[in-house]
């Protein structure tokens, strides 16, 4: 039986990669050794697959199809974007697990979008660069929910398929030790008006709350509410909601969380500790 | 005639650089191609940022179209118009 070993929270943002220097030395160096802190832990849990939730920005899916959800089963390659600073390469993938996640869905109400041969962009890149490509071994699983298209994922359902993925590793016959990553987010407008500003007191509510492990609040906030505070980069904290929901009872601690303009973003990085930990 | 349209457009030249280049140089006959009317196609064309936000276009996807068509290192000139007054309508545009 596979074993959901560890679950991390973290951002996604590409001008991390694109733009390193725009940021304060502090505050890169901060921001990296927090991306190290999660490869880290990855390393000492054993983990040797983790799947990464992340969301499209208008790169992968636009006006002619918007997927609710949907999971790479195939060949996974990254990055989609040119701009990026990291070469366009093939990335380890489970397709076995993956497909099995679908399968267990089909029986959990979980309708997902397939896609077997996957071009990834930053929300899966990022974090593949910075915490699992330093882990030779590990393979990904990459997941998106549609936070930034309209009608975005309610956060409900996206607590469901937390709920449906780790149903899917328990009952997987494999001994594999897996890894759930809720990335995105924190506060960030993406081509709004204000992209460029962080709401750092949205940002720690959101954290507190993670920290109480109180997923029914955070699920509780309205999308409208997430986007007038925190902008529509926010409402990633669904695929956060999916990884917390994926590992029941579980409080995050908080690693490091930076509010950087430079990148657009405030970047929260938590670890979610189970509630047995 | 609807934003549908609009996102079409965007959803291209983001995807497409050879499309989006053919917008760029002659997007009169780049834009005859699609189901818009006058001012949808003007406010394309002049790139009417605001414009087309109040429309309703995604804006994640109004700045995809927007680093195809001038580049991302024009972000501020993005912005500038984000912020600025839309030449197009803002009634609802189904």
């Amino acid at each position: 039986m596979a074993e959901l070993v560890a679950g991390f929270l973290l951002p996604h943002v590409p001008l991390i990669k694109s733009s390193t220097a725009a940021a304060p030395a502090g505050q890169r160096s901060r921001v990296f050794a927090a991306f190290d802190e999660i490869s880290a832990l990855l390393r000492a849990r054993a983990v040797d697959t983790v799947i990464i939730i992340g969301s499209d920005h208008c790169s992968l899916f636009g006006s002619e199809c918007l997927p609710p959800c949907l999971i790479g089963t195939g060949d996974v390659r990254g990055p989609l974007e040119d701009w990026l600073g990291l070469e366009r390469q093939d990335l380890p993938s489970h397709p076995a697990l993956a497909r099995h996640i679908i399968d267990t869905g089909l029986v959990d109400g979980i309708d997902w979008s397939v896609s077997r041969n996957l071009l990834v962009d930053h929300a899966i890149m990022i974090p593949f660069h910075y915490v699992v490509r330093p882990n030779p071994g590990q393979r990904i699983i990459p997941v998106y929910l549609n936070a930034g298209g309209d009608p975005a994922l309610p956060s409900w359902r996206a607590a469901r398929m937390g709920e449906s993925i780790a149903a899917a590793v328990r009952s997987w016959p494999g001994d594999e030790r897996v890894a759930i990553l809720g990335t995105g987010g924190l506060s960030h407008w993406v081509g709004m008006a204000r992209m460029g500003t962080v709401n750092e007191a949205w940002d720690r509510r959101i954290i507190a709350l993670e920290e109480a492990g109180d997923l029914a609040a955070l699920i509780a906030i309205a999308d409208a509410d997430i986007l007038a505070e925190a902008g529509n980069g926010a409402l990633e904290i669904k695929n956060h909601i999916c990884a917390m929901a994926a590992m029941p009872g579980s409080r995050a601690r908080l690693i490091a969380y930076e509010p950087v303009p430079a990148w657009i973003s405030g970047c929260g990085f938590m670890e979610l500790q189970s509630a047995a930990a | 005639m609807s934003i549908f349209a609009v996102e079409q457009v965007m959803w291209d030249v983001s995807r497409d650089g050879r499309m989006a280049e053919a917008c760029r140089t002659d997007p009169g006959d780049f834009l005859a191609g699609y189901r818009l009317d006058a001012q949808e196609a003007q406010a394309i064309a002049s790139l009417d940022i605001a414009g087309l936000s109040a429309w309703g276009i995604n804006p994640m996807l109004l700045m995809q179209a927007w680093n195809a068509l001038v580049g991302p290192d024009a972000i501020d000139e993005y912005l500038a118009r984000m912020n600025g007054a839309g030449q197009a309508r803002k009634a609802d545009h189904g």
